[in-house]
């Protein structure tokens, strides 16, 4: 009887190191689009995948830049004119994107960005003159974009920058690398943007930052994997001018930084691309209009931060854990 | 297998699937999630002196199977699976020693459990974190140990089956 | 099967039960009294490789890579970069880091200064 039951528990538990041993995770530190991004893989073949990865990493942010000469976006915008799948395809999905938030988000604005010092240039941060936004803003708007298949075509002098995208966009290719090469489950924070895939075994946690208070935090996230969580905020960057701050959020109808009553807006969505316009777009449309927003644009869940010290969260799994806020979990 | 032990084991299971059940309702004694009470212990225990072990070890495998499946919940299997099976197998050897009482069987299937579920919560986060907090389970393995024995005894002695 | 003697508790079981507490009492000595691994400490790392660790004790280093060089002053309360020469001085104006997670980064040199705590933090990332 006893010899019975400890052939069996030996057979369970040799059963069970089959489902319970996971790879270690593997850690890679990558410095690409102007941050530090850390991505760590679980599944075989873990640091090969992100040599891969790292690689992908390094190609999007070369073609991508606005500053970067030979990127598909500096020609574009030199020309008016660029043949490229990718840029046409982003560019594509972001018009789709500033058309369903209104207008908020809007990947022309780089001539505005530029005036303000908020630019890929070394530009200085000033306030410009109410004659210089007008004329920027005379050249903005998804209107000056044609594509044709691969060929997209822009209205000079419109500017384009894809930055308000890029990560989400080079989360997306990487999970696509990854899940090729046979990882199941991957975090990848790129510079304070996360992208999810698969599973690792047990529920994510994601912590978000405290925008108030360095080294706080709102709360922490559960949730599945195959999502984006991106978040905005006025705190990124901004600089100070007789005691006004502007910030680099700017509302594209007016050209001068978004004043909405949102401090930060953190998006999770399954398409990275949308997530990372449209932690963009709620900050520009405000906690109203970002609810609303909901109703019509792709699903999404939204953690926004409002100037009164609320924190109004959609999703389930947020579990709240800073002092000082007011929590509100909204449909 | 006769009739009369199939279908006492069959009840049994039932049983000890509902207590699983009705144990999971309970606050965790410890911050580590998937940590049980241990109450469907009881059923093993009395299985284990009634119908002898390797029917015991049938109505584990039921419970553990099906709560786990009933549960929704994957990674309750494993900590049901080595907290489960560590007390019988503690129970079955304790059970050698004749001067033992269904008290010490039942107290030292309790502290197996325990330690089944910490090194479930090991495996399951990677860490050895959970390693600390064997004291304090140790500690209420007595008393759910006694427990459990208590409850044993009265239906043993009842012959209740 | 053998049932027990009787189902009353006896003194062989009281002996069960002083092993178990015993064992109880071994673990949770062990616990507290084992040597305790650095509570928390400063992990330098340059470009993508970790270079060094440090704890948190009075010490000043000095990193130089790509080019920019990042001047760092540790003490027992926390750490941070009190001069550097890159253009964008982010690392200077993060301020001190002391609590795991936190990090001082200085991209234009590659340089990432965090703090690594005893135990783990609980969550995968942080977003914001």
């Amino acid at each position: 009887m006893k010899k019975c039951a400890l052939i069996l528990y030996l057979i369970a538990c040799l059963a069970l190191t089959g489902c319970a041993r996971r790879d270690a995770p593997v850690t890679r530190t990558v410095f690409a689009m102007d941050t530090v991004m850390n991505l760590t893989v679980y599944g075989k073949n873990g640091a090969a995948a992100l040599d891969a990865a790292e690689q992908e990493l390094y190609r999007l942010d070369a073609h991508l830049a606005r500053g970067t000469e030979g990127s598909a976006v500096y020609a574009l915008n030199r020309d008016g004119t660029v043949i490229d799948r990718e840029t046409a395809e982003l560019l594509q999905t972001s018009g789709d994107i500033a058309q369903a938030t209104g207008g908020a988000f809007d990947p022309t604005v780089a001539e505005l960005l530029e005036l303000w010092g908020f630019g890929s240039g070394a530009g200085e941060h000033r306030v410009p003159s109410q004659e210089e936004i007008d004329a920027a803003l005379a050249h903005a708007g998804a209107k000056h974009v044609h594509i044709d298949g691969e060929q997209v075509i822009l209205d000079l002098p419109a500017q384009l920058d894809l930055g308000g995208v890029a990560k989400g966009c080079a989360g997306e290719r990487v999970e696509e690398i990854l899940r090729d090469r046979g990882i199941t489950g991957a975090v990848l924070d790129l510079g304070g943007d996360v992208a999810l895939l698969g599973s690792k075994g047990s529920a994510w946690r994601i912590a978000v930052k405290d925008p108030a208070a360095e080294g706080a935090y709102l709360g922490v996230l559960e949730t599945d994997g195959d999502r984006f969580i991106m978040t905005s905020g006025v705190y990124e960057r901004y600089f100070e001018e007789n005691g006004v701050r502007y910030h680099h959020i700017l509302d594209p109808k007016t050209g001068c930084p978004a004043d909405s009553d949102l401090v930060s807006a953190t998006v999770i969505c399954a398409d990275g691309v949308w997530a990372d316009a449209l932690a963009t777009a709620c900050c520009v449309l405000g906690a109203e209009g970002s609810l609303e927003l909901r109703k019509t644009a792709v699903p999404f869940d939204v953690i926004l931060v409002t100037v009164d010290g609320r924190v109004l969260y959609t999703c389930d799994g947020f579990a709240p854990a800073a002092e000082g806020y007011t929590y509100e979990q909204v449909a | 297998m006769k009739t009369k032990q199939l279908t006492t084991g069959a009840i049994l299971a039932a049983l000890a699937l509902a207590l699983s059940y009705v144990e999971g309702m309970f606050p965790p004694p410890v911050p580590l999630p998937g940590v049980k009470l241990g109450l469907a212990n009881i059923v093993t225990l009395f299985a284990l002196y009634t119908l002898g072990a390797p029917s015991a070890l049938a109505i584990l495998l039921v419970r553990v199977l099906l709560g786990a499946m009933f549960a929704g919940n994957a990674s309750a299997l494993i900590f049901s699976l080595l907290g489960g099976f560590s007390a019988m197998l503690a129970m079955v050897a304790l059970r050698r020693w004749e001067k033992l009482s269904v008290y010490g069987v039942s107290v030292g299937g309790a502290a197996a459990h325990n330690c089944g579920q910490v090194a479930a919560a090991m495996l399951t986060l990677g860490s050895a974190a959970p390693a600390a907090y064997l004291p304090p389970l140790l500690v209420a393995a007595v008393f759910s140990g006694a427990l459990t024995g208590f409850v044993c005894s009265l239906l043993l002695r009842r012959k209740v089956f | 099967m053998n049932k027990s003697p009787d189902g009353k508790p006896n003194k062989y079981d009281a002996l069960v039960v002083l092993v178990v507490l015993a064992l109880a009492a071994a673990l949770g000595a062990r616990v507290w009294f084992a040597p305790k691994s650095p509570a928390a400490e400063l992990v330098v790392s340059v470009g993508n490789t970790e270079c060094e660790r440090i704890p948190f004790d009075d010490t000043e280093r000095e990193y130089t890579n790509n080019g920019y060089t990042v001047h760092l002053a540790v003490t027992p309360d926390g750490a941070w970069v009190d001069h550097a020469d890159c253009p964008t001085q982010d690392c200077v104006r993060t301020g001190v880091i002391s609590r795991p997670g936190q990090s001082i980064v200085c991209l234009p040199a590659r340089i990432v200064i965090a703090v690594e705590g005893a135990e783990e933090s609980g969550w995968d990332a942080i977003a914001g």
